[in-house]
């Protein structure tokens, strides 16, 4: 029973730290139809700006909001070069993922940074509630949380430039015949993703005690693992539901991973586990269809 | 040089593949002066230029000379969203007007807006639901009880339908239509017809119609344009248009153009 708890309480957390990434991920992948690499580069730039501005002695809640800026600075990076230089989508994310990781270690000034003994955007949160520390209080404000992003993305998905950019994912030509210059609206949803991605990167370096120069490889399959399943188990057709079963999706993805890791999976293999998981995903209309003929 | 038309275009040329084999010269010297509230059928083969001029006034592409003007103002070379305010467009793929996964509401939102800045304000709210209704009501096709379906619902027929009511929602100057009904079948395509007939009519818009059909050319609208091997070759006004009859309309393509006439579609629609 108590196994069974504690598998159900680090899904939630890690579920909960990592929904914002597959936010981010379902704004480019789904919404704006934009395969962006560069959360690989822009979730450790997260966790690069925030655990270094924390452990030099700044302030968690800002360094958490710079790391959100650093993000948003990455999305417009991939968004320029392909919108402006005219990179195709995958080469601008990856041209930008590769230069994150330069510019990551350039932040951290090494390849680690802890926080074991600083302060973080839990620790301060408790304190100030007068909260003893552990898993149900990170949950409780990574729900919290979770909530407050939801209702302002399920809002500004529903306003004019909302449309615009969805409409941008879904018929270009459509919307530019509109008068909607779509340069910008994909640089407006690259900048809000990756600023998502970043706040996960942020959050994540926190809860787990630091921030490593690797923490970025294989986040995009992640994310996407995460939207599939939330697609799949909880399908839904209005907007804030569809947000809510992504982040079920991130839980769900938390939970297989961590029930794997308790019937004894190596750690070594969860990135492989992950990507055949989205190829399954990925391939199963063509399955289908191939089936279908037969 | 100031003038009196809603359109005037000159000497437009546009090419394609240039430098290669495969060189086509898409609109060769192509004139015209379009008066507010013409109502202009398009016809021509396949190839003739038709929806490479429509391209080029929406400002898809860009020509290689020559200059548009509407309303006295050179837009020749306005980018496509900067000169959308002014134009409304119904193509001929029932999909490229629509966005397949918002519902009814928001394109009818994304229409109304059309050429403006987009804002933080909610797409849809009561009061934009009651026009919509309204508008979706003309068509008597029940698409207004159905304002939170998603497009990818909608038959081609009713998708078509309903890009009439966003291309014309937001009063454009000019509206285009690419052989808007050449994908419907016989009798949705007669439904659309009328329907841009009677909207077009009703709200005075300036009119740009293309169509295979040489029989809808006729029924259609104040003035007759053919086109061929990226030129103007016909030009018929009104009264001109009211005395023709479908086999004269060939004989004088054929005429004009020196070749006899070929598309299999155009000579269908004579029986």
């Amino acid at each position: 029973m108590e196994a069974v708890s504690s598998v159900i309480a680090i899904s939630l957390r890690q579920g909960l730290a990592y929904g914002f990434l597959v936010l981010g991920v379902y704004l480019t992948f789904k919404v704006l139809d934009f395969p962006d690499l560069t959360v690989d580069g822009s979730f450790p730039l997260g966790g690069a700006i925030a655990a270094t501005f924390i452990f030099r002695g700044g302030d968690p809640f800002l360094g958490t909001v710079l790391a959100v800026g650093g993000g948003v600075i990455a999305g417009l990076m991939t968004g320029v070069l392909h919108t402006r230089l005219k990179i195709n989508k995958l080469l601008s994310g990856i041209l930008a993922m590769v230069s994150l990781y330069s510019i990551n270690l350039m932040i951290m000034g090494r390849a680690n940074v802890s926080l074991l003994r600083t302060t973080t955007i839990y620790r301060t949160t408790f304190k100030f509630f007068n909260i003893q520390a552990g898993a149900i209080p990170v949950i409780v404000f990574l729900a919290i949380f979770t909530a407050l992003i939801l209702a302002l993305l399920t809002w500004f998905l529903s306003t004019e430039l909302g449309f615009a950019i969805r409409a941008t994912g879904d018929n270009e030509q459509m919307i530019r015949g509109l008068g909607v210059n779509t340069n910008n609206t994909k640089l407006i949803c690259l900048a809000i993703s990756n600023g998502l991605v970043a706040l996960s990167g942020a959050l994540v370096a926190q809860d787990q005690g630091f921030s490593d120069i690797g923490m970025g490889v294989g986040m995009i399959i992640i994310g996407l693992a995460s939207v599939i399943i939330g697609e799949v188990v909880f399908p839904a057709r209005r907007m804030p539901l569809i947000l809510l079963g992504i982040i079920g999706g991130s839980i769900i993805y938390r939970l297989l991973i961590s029930t794997a890791l308790r019937l004894g999976l190596a750690p070594t293999n969860l990135k492989l586990i992950t990507a055949i998981l989205v190829i399954i995903a990925l391939s199963i209309p063509n399955i289908r269809k191939i089936f279908q003929r037969a | 040089m100031e003038n009196n038309f809603l359109l005037r275009i000159e000497s437009l040329k546009k090419s394609f593949y240039k430098g290669t084999a495969d060189q086509v010269e898409a609109l060769n010297d192509v004139r015209i002066d379009i008066r507010e509230h013409d109502f202009i059928t398009i016809v021509g083969s396949n190839g003739a230029g038709k929806s490479t001029l429509l391209n080029m006034i929406a400002g898809v592409y860009m020509p290689d000379s020559g200059r548009i003007y509407l309303k006295n103002k050179d837009i020749t070379y306005y980018p496509e969203y900067h000169r959308a305010k002014y134009l409304g467009r119904v193509y001929q793929d029932p999909k490229m007007g629509t966005a397949t996964h918002m519902t009814i509401e928001e394109n009818l939102s994304m229409a109304l807006l059309r050429g403006r800045e987009r804002g933080f304000k909610l797409g849809v709210n009561k009061k934009l639901r009651e026009l919509f209704y309204e508008r979706l009501s003309q068509l008597e096709l029940g698409l207004e009880k159905r304002l939170n379906a998603m497009i990818g619902t909608l038959s081609g027929g009713q998708r078509q339908a309903l890009t009439l009511i966003m291309a014309t929602i937001s009063n454009p100057m000019l509206m285009l239509f690419d052989e808007h009904v050449s994908s419907l079948d016989p009798r949705t395509a007669e439904l659309i017809l009328n329907l841009t007939d009677v909207i077009i009519n009703r709200e005075k818009i300036t009119t740009l119609m293309v169509t295979h059909n040489m029989e809808h050319a006729l029924k259609y609208g104040n003035r007759l344009v053919m086109m061929h091997m990226g030129r103007i070759i016909l030009d018929l006004d009104k009264e001109k248009k009211s005395n023709l009859t479908i086999s004269k309309l060939i004989h004088l393509f054929e005429r004009a153009a020196g070749e006899h006439f070929v598309d299999d579609e155009a000579l269908l629609s004579e029986t």
